[in-house]
């Protein structure tokens, strides 16, 4: 017990690069990811100065569609997507009392897929003709040479098949991990709330990533040869395949987050994670149902059974509601701390019901025909993907940093950060409702003056640079609490997981001393409350 | 004849009360339980950790409201979708990079091009297509979009339900000058149509 641990030895090249050590393959895929959310932020940011005012001022058209087309794939190929796999290859093999991940060098090869995916798709903006300019979704007939001629548009091909196939990998260790890897007693229904939600999204990626990766070989082969996407629907079938694909990858990139934001609020209201049975079950109806609704991203196509889509999608506010009552009554009765990761996610709780609610709204196909494609929908999935599913990350990065790191963030610089963030998200997206609403379409770089839209794109304009001056607060904790420690020891929170019974971070083998009994999916609450039981 | 812009409202008349009031009960509920039960509070936090029947109870009326939403979506969807009826008038909208083109199979009058001229009140049946990409025909101010291929041709319809003018605009990205693809609609009262038809013959 005396032992005090060694300074660690610097990393040689070929460890940074090799090792499949699951902590180390989800930092590096983290600190990817960051990297391409600084620069996928930076394109917004871009965009949004186009935007705040009528006419074209900062770039080209041209330049604008490419902009946007990378922003959105960056963001959900390259950034949210990677970062949920990250939480989870880092944190299932230890909330399942493991030594390490199923499959480690699988593991690896995925974190590597992603980078060079991130890499090809990114060269684009090297290549003469710019990188890909045909949305994030590659639409079909646009995404033809004779549409969009250049090897930008191939090297977005090639990067999507590429992130992807990495992801489905890392997905396919995390399902590994929870089912085959878990400690003694760490039965199904014991594994923590995070780690089930890993495991529904992994079921998620299983069945529909590879899906995209056919559908991009096809694209590419259509792109190059033609004689794919023909005939009668042809440009319809892409978008059967691609969403697919679409649609349960939103669901990915939300419920590891949800995840994360139920065991901070059970930790930090001192409870055990309220309805633990309900919420299982209602997630895995959630993934099943997921595969079911992509059709309502056609609603106005006339090619799809809209009844059919609109059932199945508004259907899923049944598993999403007792996710947000399982949620509220772990706060109820408990002995709440308000922590910033706490908060953060009490922003989440808040700022998703925007971003859910309207899917609700989109989701019926006559009040679709005026949404889609318009603001309303932009202002919707950014409700959904930034306002809900980043800061629910933050919240998981303030709870499991001093795991992470063995340095607890600060918080006053955390509630800086999430003052800012939180100001500049609804200044940013709430006046997108309204655009959208008046009839400004999205992937527009300019807009008529007549319109009188001016007022409200600036207010999102200089809500985007509130974000930004957040997302600087952040970085500027993450560095000063890395430089001056404050040591977090083993448990900073009074966890309820396994993750919180080992040092941290945790040692190569995750666990040094024996495991604690698993009785329950909160085995060290069981531990702390034991002594109170008859 | 259906009145989208009547239908839309009504369908939104609905929705919009029951987001709204979902909205202010979690917000409510979340404020409250934070202020309830800060750590400042004596005692232990609560042990229990289920309570099943209850959630239950609360499925069935999540149940019930999703119910409510469809049958009211069916329904007003079911008109708007409705094909048009033996008297309407035909449009044939054709979407190309970029511009919109209009031609009046029937009334023997030349073809417009960025401008679509209909009688008010009066059922237009549209068949439309592409040359190119896909396009997506969005009037704004009648709360409709229909997509166009250049592979297959769509049918929709509409009613412009007043005189007067409509913007219309391409909601799909096509490509380089897609914010600029965009029209008007003319709607004019029936003997104002006589004479544009007259005129344009």
């Amino acid at each position: 017990m005396s032992a005090v641990a060694a300074p660690r030895p610097r990393l040689g090249l070929v460890e940074l690069a090799l090792s499949t050590d699951h902590k180390r393959v989800a930092t590096r895929l983290l600190g990817v990811a960051l990297l391409l959310f600084l620069g996928g932020g930076v394109m917004a940011l871009v965009m949004r100065l186009e935007l705040a005012q009528p006419g074209l001022q900062v770039v080209s058209t041209a330049s604008y569609n490419a902009l946007f087309t990378m922003h959105g794939s960056t963001m959900i190929y390259l950034v949210i997507t990677p970062a949920a796999l990250a939480l989870g290859v880092y944190l299932v093999p230890l909330q399942v009392g493991a030594a390490e991940i199923a499959a480690p060098r699988l593991a690896l090869g995925g974190l590597w897929l992603i980078v060079l995916g991130g890499v090809v798709m990114e060269s684009g903006f090297l290549t003469a003709g710019g990188p890909g300019r045909a949305t994030w979704i590659g639409v079909n007939p646009l995404s033809e040479m004779v549409n969009s001629p250049g090897v930008g548009m191939d090297l977005w091909i090639f990067g999507v098949i590429l992130a992807t196939a990495g992801e489905l990998a890392l997905g396919v260790c995390i399902l590994l991990t929870a089912l085959r890897l878990h400690a003694p007693g760490m039965t199904l229904l014991r594994m923590p709330v995070f780690s089930w939600t890993m495991v529904a999204t992994a079921l998620m990626i299983a069945f529909a990533f590879p899906v995209l990766i056919v559908a991009m070989l096809l694209l590419w082969l259509e792109r190059q040869y033609g004689g794919i996407f023909v005939g009668e629907q042809g440009a319809i079938a892409y978008q059967h395949l691609f969403w697919f694909y679409g649609h349960p990858v939103v669901y990915v990139m939300f419920f590891p987050f949800v995840g994360a934001v139920a065991e901070v609020f059970a930790t930090f209201s001192g409870r055990r994670f309220f309805g633990y049975r309900m919420f299982v079950g209602s997630i895995l109806l959630f993934a099943a149902l997921s595969m079911s609704v992509w059709g309502h991203h056609m609603f106005t196509t006339g090619a799809v059974e809209n009844r059919y889509f609109s059932l199945t999608t508004t259907a899923i506010l049944v598993p999403a509601g007792v996710e947000y009552f399982d949620l509220l009554a772990t706060l109820w009765r408990g002995r709440i701390r308000f922590t910033a990761a706490l908060l953060f996610g009490v922003a989440f709780l808040l700022q998703f019901l925007v971003g859910g609610l309207s899917g609700i709204w989109v989701a019926s196909p006559p009040l679709d025909y005026h949404a889609n494609n318009s603001y309303v929908v932009v202002a919707h999935f950014h409700y959904t993907l930034f306002a809900g599913s980043v800061f629910a990350l933050f919240a998981g990065v303030y709870y499991w940093f001093p795991k992470w790191t063995g340095a607890l963030l600060r918080e006053g610089l955390g509630r800086l950060h999430l003052l800012l963030l939180f100001v500049g998200t609804n200044l940013t997206f709430a006046p997108q409702f309204a655009l959208g609403q008046e009839g400004m379409t999205r992937r527009i770089a300019d807009y008529p003056r007549a319109e009188g839209w001016g007022t409200l794109n600036t207010l999102s304009t200089v809500g985007a640079f509130v974000i930004a001056l957040g997302v600087l607060v952040f970085l500027v904790n993450v560095w000063v609490s890395l430089r001056a420690p404050r040591v977090a020891g083993p448990d900073p929170w009074e966890g309820q997981t396994l993750e919180w019974a080992t040092s941290s971070p945790p040692p190569r083998w995750n666990f040094v001393e024996a495991l604690p009994p698993v009785r329950s999916y909160a085995p060290l609450w069981d531990l702390r409350h034991a002594e109170g039981e008859g | 004849m259906v009145d989208t812009k009547g239908e839309y409202g009504d369908l939104a008349g609905l929705y919009l009360p029951i987001a709204i009031a979902v909205f202010a009960l979690v917000a409510l509920a979340l404020v409250a339980f934070l202020v309830l039960f800060r750590a400042r509070r004596p005692g232990p936090p609560s042990a229990r950790h289920e309570h099943n029947a209850l959630e239950l109870a609360y499925v069935a009326v999540l149940a019930a409201i999703a119910v409510v939403l469809l049958v009211r979506t069916f329904g007003v969807e079911s008109r708007v979708d409705a094909s048009a009826g033996a008297g309407a008038l035909r449009v044939a909208v054709v979407g190309a990079k970029w511009d919109w083109r209009f031609a009046y199979p029937g009334l023997g009058v030349r073809s417009t091009r960025g401008e679509l001229v209909v009688p008010a009140g009066r059922t237009i049946a549209f068949s439309g297509r592409s040359l190119d990409v896909i396009h997506d025909f969005w009037v704004p101010g009648v709360r409709f979009q229909h997509q166009v291929f250049p592979d297959h041709v769509e049918r929709w319809k509409l009613v412009f339900p007043r005189p007067g003018r409509y913007q219309g605009v391409c909601a799909w990205f096509c490509g380089l000058f897609h914010q600029d693809m965009r029209f008007t609609v003319r709607a004019l009262a029936g003997a104002a149509f006589d004479s544009w038809v007259a005129s344009r013959r």
